[in-house]
């Protein structure tokens, strides 16, 4: 009964976007990111994909082959319909409902590796007046939306909490605005985790959104790097903060900077914070080479890549995994950040950036970055527009150089800062960030593949398929 | 940096014609990879220790590449606090997870929901009533039978802690700075007291006392008088925040834990700080005093240590956890002590031997997969048997024996989902759900805990199903059978076809219930009482059978065109009984030949039925039975 099916597979289009990764002597990962589909085959198998994506004859004389295209239809390789489009662009004025406020470039810490050269650089501080500004745009906006909810981020360029009566205030602000209007918020804030206890109280009762902790595991390797003022370790009291925030069930992540020298500690580093910790969600990261940590030695390599590994599966072995930015399987997105979504940020000095590492006029790419500054005449913003649109223009779906790139609805073109950093401002030709995403993508896709039963890994986007959108910002 | 655009658009490779077919292979077959879950891991390890009579291999795969280990766990995430309930049949522990269980110990584990973490439980004198808070500012009180009293609310923070003042009346205290009195009975708050200047972590009721003692953000202790709640004095002596507060049971005094790293005594006579212990009392995770007032526990990282108070003398040291220990509770007889760690474990200790008794288990907590395992542990010289699902951790000592467990029970979520709408459990009595609140049964047989006196009972009791089809839940096939596609009761549905129409199929049914032996008896029970009739009669007969040591008979098998015909079958376990006779001729030459096999199909549906290391456990059972 099982060879009745051989004629009934002549016809077999492939409208999906595939792409075939070579792992091994005749062995290739067959992927199309859009259908959330991936197995592994031999040449024939990417042979005849490659015949039917061209049209070609199915060669549908075997019983082999007939299996093939029932399997390739199961996985909506084959006949699939329509394909998932997760492209969407902004347009027309900003109207943000979220808000990040750079609330200092002062910190408490001296981190050796600190991309904001933090504490080095001429010290400014928000004003309340300049967060309530943006505090009061923000929840403007959000009551003319469906949702009527803003959201308030505390981010750095410096420690936020130095910044401790004004973010605090503002806080109270924001309380205010959404009694007033109606309206619901949420707040979040990123630390370096060296907090007094009502500090660690107050963030526990308010800021409903979570904390992000920079931690880099072990306290040998945090303290190599994430020093005090002083010169000491830092790790004794990021731990408290950790080890209270737990201990009252508040939502934080950690993220975690490996530099190239203590590469083969990562994967001891995530034993630690696994074994001592609850994080919602750890992140890992190469150290930048930018600000402090400019002229250092790059830790893209591929030590790093093997380091991450062990250190993945050291969190499996908790029921735990760690994340990569730049890799992540489980997103389908032409957007890596907010710069190409209208991202408001607001530096010290109330001036509109949508780069989190852009966080001072004084960034070289202040002129691509910083795309408002407050109206003088009116509570809102000025925005230029022409700025604001060549930013929205740096989603992977226009990045040439990613198009064949089987992890491009996955990074999304990565950071635009820091491939500004690495390509200069020419077209973007690839990082070595580039290679790390594909390899760790690559082992996403073999892990799911590996759960899935091992055969291959499906799962399959419901409800309608969405084309491509466009979200206009003017009302 | 510039380099070459990356090219990883399908199209043409070269081949060297030495691969004409197309082909798919598991990343099993990958010669380099080096992915692979932990289920692969322990099926493969475990598999080819039974194909090799290998107890020691099956040892090994069930290692952990990191020392220490996995463990099962209790809870999903952190575990926040445990109690034991005065006459210690049962505990009550508290979970980031959102849920607080009740582990009775001698029937049902309960499962209470919050819509956030849940962070402390209290149990009040009498036994009969469970309180737990959460930072969803709620306050849940519950029955011992599983019964959802009341859900209290007033607290405009979270509420960090909970403690009963006497049978009817609950303390709470919260982020908000106040500590409120609650009648439970009534549902209603009594008193809403402004306590302290910052937030109020923990309460402790002094027995053979008036007063309750409160521990806060302001780095003072509240003393309070229980019936009235009046602030009789406001205590200073740490130097940081107070987290954690304990009585004494005799009612001389309590314990405080501050971040100020130290360890403070407290004599309530004196009304005064009487002593800051530091090390190696400083920096503690988690304190607890015995029942017996003679006796504390405390903990630091993942290491459990025990002293003789008040001289301060160790007595054990307990290693065992691989995360930080986060709570400990004395049982109340003095014979036990529970620990608690963040990533979900909960631990029983004998404090006479100084030895790890048990780990409590929920299947929900742990890593989901599709196959069973079983395992044995030795506990004060006794082997227990337990079954978890595939790919859980596995406790302190535990030797895996098999990789498959062909009915082990998976009550997970997709049993018991956790959105799913009230009327779809309704057949549960003992529920009542304000508010779409839920508390649930989870399952008898999850809960592995042996208090002394009782014999140690282990899973898959036999005398009564371990799952109750209910309505609502997803049926592919029969009627008794709730199979989804990790079915994990294929045996009681392969039973229920033993009178099918199709005389190959019977034959299948028949042949496979043989070769599971006496390993599936319980199964077979089980599959029998839900039968009626001839099947029934039939059931019977062929467990006599088993009984009697028959072995499947190769010249009933089916042949390999039979079991073709039926891959594509609209029963699944009828599609998967011919998978797994094709599977099985295909690996061995001496039986018929299925070249023409689609082994793509095959081994999908093999998956989808987790029939690999099933059948591997019916080939090693035919071999032991032909030994």
């Amino acid at each position: 009964m099982a060879s009745s099916t051989a004629l009934e597979h002549t016809t077999a289009a492939i409208n999906s976007e595939l792409f075939s990764i070579q792992l091994d002597t005749d062995r290739y990962l067959i992927y199309a990111p859009l259908r959330r589909s991936a197995f592994i085959g031999n040449s024939s198998t990417v042979n005849l994909l490659a015949s039917l994506k061209e049209g070609k004859a199915t060669g549908t004389d075997g019983e082999g082959t007939a299996e093939l295209l029932k399997f390739l239809r199961d996985l909506d390789v084959v006949d699939g319909g329509p394909e998932y489009c997760p492209v969407t662009e902004f347009r027309g004025k900003p109207r943000p409902t979220e808000v990040t406020l750079f609330m200092t470039t002062g910190c408490n810490l001296r981190c050796t590796y600190c991309y904001a050269s933090a504490g080095d650089t001429t010290l400014k501080k928000m004003s309340l007046e300049t967060a309530c500004r943006g505090i009061y745009f923000v929840a403007s906006n959000a009551a003319e939306t469906p949702e009527r909810h803003f959201e308030v981020a505390y981010h750095g360029g410096g420690e936020p909490t130095a910044n401790w009566s004004v973010l605090t205030d503002s806080y109270g602000y924001a309380v205010e605005r959404a009694e007033l209007g109606d309206l619901t918020f949420s707040a979040a804030t990123a630390t370096n985790g060296v907090l007094r206890d009502d500090q660690i109280d107050w963030i526990v009762e308010h800021l409903n959104g979570g904390a992000s902790v920079s931690f880099d595991g072990l306290p040998e390797v945090h303290d190599r790097n994430r020093l005090t003022i002083s010169g000491e370790g830092s790790s004794d009291r990021v731990i408290h903060t950790l080890t209270r925030f737990d201990d009252a069930g508040y939502d934080y992540g950690i993220r975690v900077t490996v530099t190239r020298d203590l590469i083969n500690l990562l994967p001891q580093s995530i034993e630690f914070i696994f074994s001592t910790f609850s994080p919602q969600r750890v992140q890992v990261e190469p150290a930048y080479q930018l600000g402090r940590w400019s002229n250092a030695p790059s830790a893209e390599t591929q030590s790093f890549i093997d380091a991450y590994r062990e250190a993945q599966q050291c969190a499996r072995s908790f029921g735990r995994e760690i994340h990569y930015s730049a890799a992540r399987v489980d997103s389908l997105t032409n957007h890596f950040c907010g710069i190409t979504q209208d991202s408001f940020a607001l530096t010290p000095d109330g001036n509109v950036s949508a780069c989190y590492e852009a966080f001072s006029e004084d960034n070289q790419f202040r002129d691509i970055f910083f795309y408002g500054e407050p109206d003088s005449k009116s509570s809102g913003y000025q925005f230029q527009l022409p700025v604001l649109d060549n930013l929205r223009q740096q989603s992977v779906d226009h990045r040439e150089y990613c198009q064949g790139c089987f992890a491009k609805w996955h990074c999304a073109g990565d950071c635009y800062h820091k491939a500004l950093a690495a390509n200069g401002r020419g077209e973007f030709a690839g990082s070595e960030r580039c290679y790390i995403t594909r390899e760790l993508v690559k082992d996403q896709l073999l892990s799911r593949i590996a759960d899935s039963g091992g055969l291959f890994w499906h799962d399959p986007i419901s409800g309608d398929v969405p084309q491509e959108t466009y979200e206009d910002a003017l009302p | 940096m510039t380099s070459e655009p990356p090219h990883y658009q399908l199209r043409s490779v070269f081949a060297d014609g030495s691969s004409s077919l197309p082909e798919i292979f598991p990343i099993s077959e990958l010669p380099t990879h080096a992915i692979s879950s932990r289920r692969g891991f322990l099926g493969a390890g475990a598999a080819l220790a039974v194909l090799t009579g290998s107890a020691g291999t099956a040892h090994d795969a069930q290692a952990a590449p990191f020392p220490g280990g996995s463990q099962v766990k209790a809870h999903q995430k952190f575990v926040a606090d445990l109690e034991f309930s005065p006459d210690d049949s049962y505990l009550v522990s508290a979970s980031h997870d959102r849920t607080a269980k009740i582990w009775d110990f001698s029937a049902d584990v309960w499962a209470i929901e919050h819509d956030r973490a849940v962070r402390n439980v209290a149990i009040n004198p009498d036994g009969q009533f469970i309180a737990t808070c959460s930072n969803d500012r709620t306050i849940q009180i519950v029955s011992h039978s599983g019964d959802l009293v009341h859900e209290l609310t007033g607290h405009d923070r979270s509420v960090n802690s909970v403690e009963f003042l006497s049978i009817d009346r609950l303390a709470s205290a919260s982020y908000d700075r106040t500590i409120r009195i609650w009648n439970v009975l009534a549902g209603n708050e009594l008193q809403s007291l402004a306590a302290h200047e910052g937030a109020v972590h923990a309460l402790a009721r002094i027995p053979n006392s008036d007063y309750f003692v409160s521990a806060s953000s302001d780095k003072t202790v509240g003393l309070w008088n229980a019936e009235s709640g009046e602030l009789i004095a406001r205590l200073e002596g740490h130097e940081g925040s107070i987290v954690d507060i304990r009585a004494v049971p005799s009612g001389w005094g309590f314990v405080t834990r501050s971040t100020d790293k130290t360890l403070g005594i407290w004599n309530l006579q004196k009304r005064a700080l009487v002593r800051r212990l530091t090390a190696p009392w400083d920096n503690l995770d988690a304190i607890a005093i015995g029942a017996g007032s003679d006796q504390l526990a405390t903990a630091k990282n993942q290491k459990i240590s025990t002293w003789t108070m008040p001289q301060g003398e160790s007595i054990h040291t307990l290693e065992g956890h691989r995360s930080r220990v986060t709570c400990l509770a004395y049982s109340n007889d003095g014979n036990r002590l529970a620990s608690g760690d963040s990533s979900g474990v909960i631990l029983i200790w004998n404090l006479a031997s100084g030895k790890l008794e048990s780990a409590l288990f929920d299947a929900d907590a742990n890593p989901t997969a599709s196959e069973g395992v079983s395992f044995e542990i030795e506990i004060d010289g006794r082997v227990v048997t337990y079954s978890l699902p595939c790919g859980s951790p596995l406790p302190p000592n535990a030797t895996c024996v098999c990789n498959c467990v062909p009915g082990t029970l998976r009550l997970t979520s997709a049993y018991v989902p956790r959105n799913r709408k009230p009327d779809k459990i309704a057949d549960q009595p003992r529920i009542r759900r304000p508010r779409q609140r839920r508390v649930y049964p989870i399952s008898p047989v999850r809960a592995f805990i042996h208090p002394a006196t009782q014999p140690r009972t282990f899973v898959l009791p036999a005398t009564r199903p371990i799952y109750k089809p209910r309505s609502g839940m997803r049926s592919r096939s029969s009627s008794s059978c709730s199979c989804n596609k990790v079915c994990s009761c294929i045996p009681v549905c392969q039973a229920h076809l033993l009178l099918h129409k199709s005389t190959t199929v019977r034959s299948m049914a028949e042949q496979l219930l043989l070769a599971m032996g006496k390993m599936e008896l319980t199964y077979l029970k089980w599959a029998t009482n839900s039968a009626g009739g001839l099947l029934r009669e039939r059931l019977s007969d062929l467990m006599a059978r088993i009984e009697r040591g028959e072995l499947p008979d190769k010249d009933r098998w089916p042949a390999a065109a039979e079991c073709l015909s039926l891959l594509d079958d609209e029963h699944f376990v009828v599609s998967v009984m011919a998978a797994q006779f094709l599977s099985i001729y295909r690996d061995n030459p001496g039986l018929p030949s299925v070249s023409e096999a689609p082994r793509i199909k095959v081994d999908h549906i093999l998956r989808q039925a987790d029939a690999i290391a099933w059948f591997t456990q019916t080939e090693k059972h035919a071999s032991e039975e032909s030994r």
